[in-house]
């Protein structure tokens, strides 16, 4: 079955073409990071007009690609949140419009449930059950899958996301946006030799708490500029990154021996840290888990992963009613 | 904690700690009536969104505070809502508008603002601000409860008082 899929919950206007909830035949990604760079992030009124001018050119396009028309097309799959109202609306309406106009069934998609179904587009031998890390600007979640469209949330961020916590780091030290593939290439250029915290008052849980490593870094650089020296900058992002990468890699791995899990899964934007792969491999070398993530494509915002979930939860669950509304604070269940 | 009572009914406290600064946040709470707004102002990382959990813990919410700035608005259930909002992402007071605030205000929940110097004028002029301040070392918070009608008066006399006075 050919799915269309359509994501709109953030930065991202993306329509996709995907058979059987695994093979992409188009994957159209309209970003508008360029747009929000110069604000340092998301600014959601423009968000919503530009969603608004693109979709039906991006849907056009991502049809085109494929190589089909809607009449090939046995199933609509639009985000209905968690994200931005704005553009949440405007992906769900042109979805449920497309389906009531061609008869076709509708599935509405948890955008958070289509991050670890990213996975499954790249690794066709992946199957549950399987430990999914979730690492977005907007989301932190370790989710433990025992079989399709099953999850339980085994731990979630208390404050700030990951992604968050990269980009208000960047900001701090003047780099731009998003914080991420700044921080990780000048961390590289560093060493992780900086005490950021104290102690991790979570050590206990599956939870993460990203606030205070940033106030950390926030504090070094107001100490720093108070006693007019330079700012450490590479040691300071090698530091921070370090603290978040370990965090995330002692939550997860932590899991994979009480759950006996011998599959892992990276996905979301901070899924692309070349030290957070290279630490989840490596451990994952050592205790028998076999890593997965993503393709660069494939961690940020995508409507192919939008499309693949949609499959599984049809297959499984039928279609979404028409009068399904927008839920920007939506939940994993 | 330390508390102070300035002449103009403001209330001044000092913590040690950001479990202070949360607990701070979580008395104000149990005090908060439905319609309260609160304005907090301060840099990243001093102490806001801590301040925040706090409160719902304070006024009893099914979740605790997480940080808005993806999603703008955060809502949390509870006996009384609340609206947690930081606007810092927003360039003018028109995008303010495009969040219907005013329905957030008609609906008998507490209102909370970070960065939110584009609602000033679009939101109730009676208010409790709040001022987020750095003090000495890295865990030292100054912050100032300014009141903006007389509803927040003696909700601040009564903080001052469990806070114990400074010397």
């Amino acid at each position: 079955m050919l799915v269309l899929g359509i994501e709109t919950s953030c930065d991202e206007t993306s329509v996709a073409v995907v058979e059987d909830g695994r093979r992409i035949l188009s994957n159209i990604i309209l970003s508008q990071i360029d747009k929000h760079a110069i604000f340092g992030g998301v600014v959601p009124e423009l968000a919503a007009r530009s969603h608004l001018e693109g979709i039906i050119q991006v849907i056009d396009t991502a049809l085109r690609q494929a190589g089909v028309g809607l009449k090939e097309i046995g199933l609509i799959a639009g985000t209905y949140g968690p994200g931005l109202i704005g553009g949440l609306l405007v992906g769900l309406s042109a979805a449920k419009a497309i389906a009531l106009s061609t008869e076709l069934p509708f599935i509405g998609v948890n955008h958070v449930e289509g991050h670890i179904y990213a996975n499954f587009l790249v690794h066709q031998e992946l199957v549950p059950p399987l430990l999914c890390l979730t690492v977005s600007g907007g989301h932190t979640n370790l989710v433990y899958m025992p079989e399709f469209t099953k999850y339980q949330i085994l731990g979630q961020t208390r404050d700030d996301a990951a992604g968050e916590a990269f980009d208000k780091v960047a900001r701090v030290l003047g780099l731009g946006y998003p914080g991420g593939p700044y921080i990780d290439r000048l961390a590289a250029e560093g060493h992780p030799v900086i005490q950021l915290t104290q102690t991790d008052a979570l050590a206990n849980t599956y939870d993460f708490s990203f606030s205070g490593v940033k106030t950390a870094v926030v504090n070094l650089v107001n100490s720093y500029k108070q006693k007019g020296r330079p700012i450490p900058q590479a040691d300071l992002a090698a530091s921070f990154q370090e603290y978040v990468v370990s965090v995330l890699a002692d939550r997860t791995f932590r899991a994979v021996e009480s759950l006996g899990v011998h599959t892992v899964l990276l996905s979301g934007g901070v899924a692309a840290n070349s030290q957070l792969r290279a630490r989840f491999k490596e451990l994952g070398a050592e205790r028998g888990a076999r890593v997965y993530y993503p393709p660069l494509e494939l961690c940020t915002d995508n409507a192919a992963m939008i499309a693949a979930c949609g499959y599984y939860r049809f297959c499984r669950c039928g279609p979404s009613g028409l009068d399904l509304p927008a839920n920007p604070r939506l939940k994993l269940a | 904690m330390k508390g102070e009572l300035l002449p103009d009914g403001s209330g001044v406290f000092v913590t040690e700690h950001p479990k202070e600064t949360e607990e701070l946040g979580a008395r104000l709470g149990r005090r908060l009536h439905s319609g309260a707004l609160l304005f907090l102002w301060g840099d990243l990382g001093s102490g806001k969104t801590l301040f925040t959990q706090g409160i719902t813990v304070g006024l009893q919410a099914e979740d605790q505070a997480t940080s808005p700035t993806f999603a703008l608005v955060h809502k949390y259930e509870g006996p009384i809502p609340i609206y947690h909002l930081d606007l810092y992402r927003l360039n003018s007071p028109a995008e303010v508008q495009a969040l219907a605030l005013e329905e957030m205000e008609a609906e008998a929940a507490v209102i909370i603002v970070e960065w939110g110097e584009y609602a000033q004028n679009i939101l109730s002029p009676h208010r409790l601000e709040v001022f987020f301040q750095r003090g000495a070392g890295d865990f030292e918070r100054t912050l100032i409860l300014k009141p903006q009608g007389e509803e927040y008066i003696d909700l601040i006399k009564e903080l001052v008082n469990d806070a114990g006075f400074r010397d």
